[in-house]
């Protein structure tokens, strides 16, 4: 009985007094390393890394747990220090192309962000320009709280969720541009252009020719000019309607004519100021509204309209297709016009005009 | 002989006592796993992201330690089994906590939503106040739509809180009150500088 009993206490003994050598701080270093990739999102911003970085820490973990599992006295912990370092050396690779990856995408939405405010600020001054302050501004105030959550979700590090708005957002954007462009693509035709670029000039020939009073109007620069015996005298801003930049086509439809009409009555107290009554519509304005009919263009018992005025009221006045300066001006202009002078309104004179660079400028 | 048997007595009572602590924690470790899939669906990634990023740690820690006595002769369980435990009450309580966040995420995006509303309710009242004469027509025109596209993105804040996504309707409540109050300022402005004409 003594004897067995004194080999298990020599070996009890043996096994108290042989202190296991350390488990290497490496292991405990890797574990919090995975943890703050994980943080950082590895797992998301480089899944396949990610993915190899923790088998290989697996692995480790792995060997040292076959080391643990052995004898005190038969541990030997470097080749898993070694493999350890491996998983740290992979794991500081896999941090710093998470943290440039990052470093792209962040940059790329920041520019993005900048590039959506700088276009919808353009557009928001662009429709209180063009006066279209109905359809186009109501999907462009939507953008621009689509741009701050984006913005806000950027200031967050929300990335993702971020990227996810401005893609939104970009589909509201191009949307406007659409919608914009519709009202604004004649104006950048040249083939319009030239001809309203000729009827302009033609006016001007007949003003020198019979030196009389012509009235010319170009809608997108916003202006009336005044000319007599070929030569300008003097020129006015204007104010339009709701869809002043589009070419009349029937009753209420809050364009403005465009073509070459005279002034048929001057009426000295109007409902706006002093008023210059027009010949709209006139042989063309009928054809274009014939021709639009049968093709279905207008609204059923909807007449072609007229009553187009040259009026005061101020130019910032909203007209329902009639073209409005401010009575100052109006006085002057009532004083140098009379019945019959030629009136002349144009889309634009120019195709480099004010409002296409503006349009171009945001796009 | 007789020696040699004691010995094998003693080494086999020994034994059992080990394999007495040493049953695997199975149903711990089940337990632990279904507390955190539930924290989880109450909504741990969204309202409590770092304690649900510990208790993953925690759990993987526990099978690790797991493992490393699945390869031991004398298997020791008990310090896994303690962690499960403890993993399960943490995750238990975290969905308490979840829970409560989330209820305190719905009432910031009802008040934020009501804030807005009665920000926007006073653009609107104040745009019929505007002063109609030169030069406002059209920029009231473009208030106009400007509130009414934030009437339209109200509409969408109770949707993303019908679909308890209330971090984001707040944030969007937020953006629409900031919106509507400065439409208030550009009113109120327009209204003092009329006066004092």
């Amino acid at each position: 009985m003594r004897k067995p009993a004194a080999v298990f206490l020599l070996l009890s003994l043996s096994i108290c007094a042989c202190k296991a050598p350390p488990v290497p701080p490496e292991a405990k270093k890797a574990e919090q390393q995975e943890q703050s990739l994980w943080r950082d999102g590895a797992h998301v911003w480089a899944k396949e890394d990610f993915d190899s970085y923790r088998a290989i820490h697996v692995e480790a973990k792995r060997k040292l747990s076959k080391e643990n599992a052995k004898f005190v006295w038969f541990r030997n912990y470097e080749q898993v220090s070694s493999t350890f370092n491996d998983v740290l050396k992979n794991g500081e690779e896999l941090q710093e192309k998470v943290r440039k990856l990052k470093e792209i995408k962040s940059e790329s939405i920041a520019a993005q962000l900048k590039d959506f405010e700088r276009s919808i600020t353009g557009f928001l001054r662009l429709t209180l320009f063009m006066n279209e302050g109905r359809p186009i501004r109501l999907i462009l105030t939507k953008a621009e709280l689509m741009l701050k959550e984006a913005r806000l979700l950027y200031q967050r590090e929300d990335l993702d969720k971020a990227e996810e708005k401005l893609e939104s957002l970009s589909v509201s954007v191009k949307d406007v541009e659409d919608m914009i462009l519709l009202v604004l693509d004649r104006y950048s035709d040249p083939v319009q252009v030239t001809k309203w670029r000729k009827w302009a000039r033609d006016t001007i020939l007949e003003s020198r020719n019979k030196n009389i009073a012509v009235v010319i109007v170009s809608k997108i620069d916003r202006k009336l000019s005044l000319y007599k015996g070929g030569k300008l005298l003097s020129s006015y801003e204007i104010g339009l309607g709701h869809n002043g930049l589009d070419d009349k086509l029937y009753a209420a439809d809050q364009a403005t004519p465009e073509g070459r009409y005279r002034i048929t009555d001057k009426l000295p107290s109007s409902n706006y100021y002093k008023a210059l009554l027009i010949d709209y519509p006139n042989e063309e304005d009928k054809r274009k509204f014939d021709q639009a009919r049968s093709q279905g263009h207008i609204p059923p018992g909807v007449r072609i309209g007229g009553l187009i005025e040259i009026h005061g009221g101020g130019k910032h006045s909203m007209t329902y297709g009639c073209i409005s300066l401010e009575n100052k001006d109006m006085d002057a202009l009532f004083r140098l016009v009379e019945a019959g002078t030629p009136v002349t309104i144009v889309g634009a004179i120019n195709d480099m005009n004010e409002i296409l660079m503006m349009f171009k400028g945001k796009r | 002989m007789r020696n040699t048997s004691r010995f094998l007595v003693l080494f086999t009572v020994v034994s059992l006592v080990f394999a007495g602590c040493g049953k695997k924690p199975v149903q711990e470790t089940n337990d632990a796993e279904a507390a955190i899939s539930a924290a989880i669906k109450a909504g741990a990634e969204i309202y409590a992201q770092e304690e649900l990023l510990k208790l993953n740690n925690d759990l993987a820690a526990a099978k690790n330690q797991l493992d490393i006595q699945d390869k031991k002769l004398i298997k020791k369980y008990g310090a896994a089994r303690e962690m499960l435990t403890k993993i399960a009450a943490d995750a238990s309580a975290l969905q308490a906590t979840v829970a409560s966040r989330k209820e305190e995420a719905k009432n910031n995006a009802a008040s934020a939503q009501n804030e807005a509303k009665a920000a926007l309710d006073e653009a609107k009242a104040l745009l019929e106040k505007a002063p109609t004469g030169k030069g406002a027509r059209a920029d009231i025109e473009a208030l106009r739509a400007d509130l009414k596209a934030l009437e339209g993105s109200l509409a969408e804040v109770q949707q993303a809180i019908d679909s308890e996504d209330y971090l984001g309707a707040a944030d969007r409540a937020r953006i629409i009150q900031e919106k509507a109050s400065g439409i208030s300022s550009q009113i109120k402005q327009a209204l003092e500088k009329v006066k004092k004409k």
